[in-house]
């Protein structure tokens, strides 16, 4: 009996061996990938940040030594105030693709009739197929001199070439992709939500704003801050929006970063406000993730 | 005065008939258990009483008052949910808080009304507690608290036991009655097991296809149902199809089609001759027919042969085949007697009074 219980653990352990190995197995071929083409340059990008540029150069020197000046240079207002204008428009963007998505993802999730929510889905998911410079061509001639809209800049007493309109069609631009993609994470959690619980707190009493707000909200903020997260780092990233609808105005890190690299060839600043952008974003996309689950933790 | 009533009730979706011209009343602090197979409308009955649904037809009232076109949060209702629904991000007393604040109930009052509550299911030392980290029965005592805590006219109670394992079930049940009775709350209890229902109810409404079949007391429900539905529904149940000669001094002969004769009672002369079915309960029929025969009354006796004995602790279950191939479904008390062998010859008896008479295909 014993040895039949000891027998049976042995063989355990031994399939479990095998399955740590075909594990291991199984990983190397994108382990490598990983390493060989992200992990790499990446840290090619770290090196080169840290190197000394010579004006005139393209890139760094293979010799050149190393020093924090990109970096220090970035701490400059000139620097930072790309990096405001980015988190300016990635928050105000993504607060606002939560507003929009949060009642479109609730109609769609709470949707009875399948033909009507795989309609809603489909098409939520064929918007982030549009190639981003169809979508900024086409709100560029939307909003621009001969479009329909620009009759908003009318409405709103501002000049179609001033600052502000072109800083309100940067965040329509944003806002394009941003709202399917929330609209679709959103969708998710809401479904998620046991409906019962809504039906509870009317019973207790709560009309359905109260019910709303008090149960429904809250018990959405995880996949509320998941859809900010995923919304803001896209809005990090942006390039071609600045870069088309901004017409120079309104400047991303990204574009920062491309002209560093491609116009000027100094590849080591560039490297250093590329390097900057993605701790920064990292930290607060760790933050607020924190921030979260210390919140949420307990609930499940 | 009824504290809730329901009349002439219909509820339609499209063509379909969900419930279909109910009408019944509980008086105050009374339980009501409405027992029905799935699809019996059953919860579309308990969704009309919360507001959650609105009658097609026929009214709902609370002490009298029509709630025509009233929401579930302008109802006093209390409503426990089959899966507690409990708010997973509010502790014990933000849960049973929660009512009383959204009922506008005086600020100062609520600490020690959810105080009371939580005395009352005693779930004292679990007040900060989120439901995720209390047990199975921790947490439907917080959903009974919290659906207690608002003084509600009418509490409603959507399988309050199912969720939970056997042994756990008989414990709070006996503590769930115990607990309305405190607070004489008047109840409806929604469920599809027939132990549930005859257990908290006072009197039981058994229901299908949208109409009530019969209702009354549990006990009888169970001995005198007035239809083979109900008789099946409620109980183990053993059937014989038949002719029913008419009869005199309260019995009958009755002819089963497998060509069995047995007396049945006729009560009031109301069963004429004809088709009927007959049920005798697997507790009522005695294996052996001395021990019955001498209580000196007309005895229906029966041969036939054991197929199986199922040993379930305090209990015994027996197959019986009997003439024509019918097996009967016999149950006995366990009391260290010597069993019975399967194949072994014996004969069965029921007295006529065991007997349910119901009319044929009902």
């Amino acid at each position: 009996m014993a040895s039949g219980i000891f027998a049976g653990r042995s063989k355990t352990a031994e399939s479990l061996m095998k399955s740590l190995k075909s594990t291991t197995l199984l990983l190397l071929p994108g382990l490598v990938l990983f390493l060989a083409f992200l992990v790499l340059p990446l840290a090619n990008i770290v090196d080169e940040s840290l190197r000394l540029f010579e004006p005139g150069r393209i890139g760094s020197a293979k010799d050149a030594p190393y020093t924090l000046a990109n970096y220090a240079e970035i701490l400059q207002p000139s620097y930072l105030i790309y990096f405001a204008e980015t988190f300016k428009f990635g928050i105000l963007s993504s607060l606002i693709a939560l507003v929009v998505s949060f009642p479109i993802a609730y109609g769609v999730a709470r949707q009875n009739n399948p033909f009507w929510r795989k309609l809603a889905v489909g098409f939520l998911i064929g918007m982030m197929f549009l190639s981003t410079l169809v979508r900024v061509n086409a709100l560029q001639l939307t909003f621009g001199p001969t479009g329909y809209a620009q009759f908003i800049a009318g409405l709103l007493d501002v000049s179609p070439s001033g600052r502000f309109y072109t800083e309100m069609v940067v965040t329509f631009g944003l806002l394009h992709y941003l709202i399917p993609i929330s609209a679709l994470t959103l969708i998710g959690t809401i479904q998620n939500l046991n409906p019962r619980l809504v039906e509870a707190s009317q019973v207790l009493g709560a009309s359905r704003l109260a019910s709303h707000l008090s149960i429904t909200l809250p018990l959405c903020i995880p996949g509320l801050v998941s859809a900010f997260l995923i919304s803001f780092t896209l809005c990090l990233s942006a390039f071609v929006v600045p870069m088309i609808l901004g017409k120079g105005k309104v400047l991303f890190v990204s574009n920062l970063i491309y002209a560093r690299f491609s116009e000027i060839a100094n590849y080591p600043s560039g490297s250093a406000v590329a390097i900057t952008m993605l701790v920064v974003a990292l930290i607060t996309i760790y933050a607020l993730t924190w921030m979260v689950s210390k919140w949420h933790g307990d609930l499940k | 005065m009824s504290v809730l009533q329901l009349s002439h009730v219909t509820k339609r979706y499209g063509a379909f008939i969900a419930v279909d011209d109910i009408s019944f009343s509980v008086e105050k602090g009374k339980i009501l258990s409405l027992l029905g197979p799935s699809g019996c409308g059953k919860t579309t009955t308990l969704r009309m009483i919360s507001g959650f649904e609105v009658a097609n037809e026929g009214a709902v009232m609370f002490s009298g008052i029509d709630m025509k076109g009233r929401r579930p949060y302008e109802r006093n209702v209390g409503l426990l949910f089959q899966d507690y629904a409990l708010f997973p991000h509010m502790t014990v007393v933000e849960n049973i808080a929660y009512g009383l604040k959204h009922r506008k109930f005086d600020k100062a009052k609520i600490p020690d009304r959810v105080a009371e509550m939580v005395s009352l299911v005693k779930l004292k030392g679990f007040e900060h507690r989120r439901p995720g980290r209390l047990s199975g029965g921790q947490q439907q005592r917080v959903a009974l608290a919290r659906a207690l805590a608002t003084y509600p006219e009418v509490v409603l109670l959507d399988e309050p036991l199912s969720a939970l394992d056997a042994k756990l079930r008989q414990e709070l049940r006996f503590e769930l009655k115990e607990i309305l009775a405190a607070v004489n709350a008047t109840t409806i209890v929604v469920t599809h097991d027939q132990e549930e229902a005859m257990s908290l109810g006072d009197s039981v409404i058994v229901m299908s296809g949208g109409k009530i079949m019969q209702q009354g007391a549990p006990t009888e429900i169970y001995a005198d149902p007035k239809t083979r539905f109900v008789a099946e529904f409620i109980g183990r149940s053993n059937w014989f199809s038949g002719q029913l000669a008419p009869g005199t001094g309260g019995l009958a002969k009755f002819k089963a089609t497998s060509g069995i004769n047995m007396i049945v009672p006729v009560s009031g002369g109301h069963l004429t001759g004809g088709q009927y079915d007959v049920c005798v309960r697997p507790e009522r029929i005695q294996i052996d027919a001395a021990t019955v025969a001498s209580a000196g009354t007309p005895v229906n006796e029966i041969r036939g042969a054991i197929r199986d004995i199922a040993h379930l602790g305090a209990d015994l279950h027996l197959v019986v085949e009997i003439a024509g191939g019918q097996l009967l479904t016999v149950t006995e008390k366990y009391t260290g007697q010597t069993l019975e062998q399967t194949g072994q010859e014996v004969s069965i008896s029921f007295r006529p009074r065991d007997c349910i008479v119901v009319p044929s295909g009902s």
